[in-house]
């Protein structure tokens, strides 16, 4: 939300402000501080020569992109090959690093290879605290947001409560096979009745999502979170994701 | 949010090429910068494009910053600019998705009160029928929150000027959402 400048030109402004603040929230999205200053740093590196012989920033910023991604790939190549001229040693005074990970080298985790399950959703002092546990069913290792922005939804689909966005710290890298678990926090909800089940969306940062609901043990219901007030925000957080 | 001590430090620390010190302004800015770019160019995605490509040039020009409170404002007229040569470079129309059902997110946005979404759609047909050049000086003033002064400075204006292009499309507005 925006606060008007005090040096206001119209009464009206004041209103018009508020139309604008509210509409421009939905650009808000989670973001990868880290992953978008890499993304700037190796586009405009290449940029330098590039930029002036190819054309607008915007595409350079997708080329920057693109080469983070290649570089990071070579390193790992790099890595793994061991024995080829790039790995000839060197002489160092610098201590060696060890060729056991490479962060960064496997990609986004896709919507598509991740499965996750509600196996939990407890109620305390107003709030519904889900328990998740979501699976990487790809056949690689993959970086997942540490922090995926969450949405309550209900069976229709229909989005009850949804985060706003926000920052998210360096990604986890997430192996192929293996589960990660976070806890959801979701308070006051007073919109109409919605359709049971109810069911968790997490987005990745491509905006694409997934969908979870209960997991078959979990033999209640899962209810909203109770209105407080109709004055205050409904509020959904999700905490930091974790290897199982 | 990160303090202005501590921005300025970043500031310096990412002018030298610090890259995580580049990465707390991100954190700190990236919002206001998608916001701005939307307003002028009505894409959710596209806006998204138009902020990775300002941090790319904010990289590339940091250091020309000399004071801290002049990051945030010189930031959202990058991302305004970028935005703007991406909806020219595309010959895109300014254009919102309007579905009425089935948008969850923008019916939770909206809360259960269907005037908002109403509001919202016109205020979206009301910004689509300005010059991009307008969408930007709107998106400076309310969404980013600039003062007259500021925003003449990075467009090139006198404040004055800005007042009075400001107040002519207030007008407009106005009477185009029936306030």
């Amino acid at each position: 939300m925006t606060n008007l400048p005090n040096d206001q030109i119209d009464p009206y402004e004041s209103r018009l402000a508020r139309h604008v603040g509210d509409f421009a929230e939905q650009a808000v999205r989670p973001i990868d501080a880290a992953a978008i200053a890499a993304a700037a740093h190796a586009g405009a590196r290449s940029q330098t020569l590039a930029g002036r012989l190819f054309g607008s920033s915007a595409s350079m910023a997708r080329l920057g992109v693109v080469l983070a991604g290649a570089l990071v790939a070579v390193a790992a190549f790099g890595v793994i090959a061991g024995g080829s001229n790039l790995g000839q040693p060197q002489a160092s005074n610098e201590p060696v690093s060890t060729p056991t990970n490479v962060p960064g080298a496997a990609a986004a985790c896709a919507a598509g290879d991740l499965a996750g399950v509600i196996t939990a959703w407890e109620g305390a002092a107003g709030h519904r605290i889900a328990t998740i546990d979501i699976h990487n069913g790809g056949s690689g290792q993959c970086l997942l947001p540490r922090s995926m922005r969450p949405a309550l939804i209900d069976a229709d689909g229909r989005a009850l409560i949804v985060a706003a966005g926000g920052n998210q710290p360096a990604p986890l890298a997430f192996p192929a096979g293996s589960y990660v678990t976070t806890m959801v926090d979701m308070a006051n909800y007073c919109g109409a009745e919605p359709a049971s089940p109810l069911k968790l969306r997490l987005y990745l940062d491509d905006q694409s999502s997934l969908e979870l609901s209960a997991a078959a043990n979990l033999t209640y219901p899962l209810d909203p979170p109770p209105c407080s007030g109709q004055n205050a925000a409904a509020e959904i957080q999700i905490q930091a994701l974790h290897l199982k | 949010m990160i303090d202005d001590e501590a921005l300025r430090t970043a500031v310096a620390r990412a002018a030298a090429g610090d890259e995580v010190a580049f990465a707390r302004i991100v954190a700190a800015h990236h919002d206001d910068m998608a916001r701005v770019a939307f307003v002028v160019c009505g894409d959710v995605e596209l806006a998204q494009e138009a902020v990775q490509a300002a941090w790319q040039k904010a990289w590339v020009k940091l250091g020309s910053i000399r004071a801290a409170d002049r990051l945030r404002p010189w930031l959202v007229s990058v991302a305004a600019n970028e935005a703007r040569q991406l909806v020219r470079s595309r010959h895109r129309r300014w254009l919102r998705e309007t579905v009425i059902d089935g948008d969850a997110e923008a019916d939770a946005r909206a809360g259960p009160d269907p005037a908002g979404r109403a509001a919202e759609l016109d205020l979206a047909n009301a910004l689509a029928g300005l010059d991009p050049d307008d969408r930007t000086l709107i998106a400076l003033r309310y969404a980013a929150g600039l003062t007259s002064d500021e925003i003449g400075r990075l467009i090139g204006m006198t404040g004055g000027g800005v007042r009075a292009r400001l107040a002519r499309l207030l007008h407009r507005l106005r009477k185009e959402l029936h306030e």
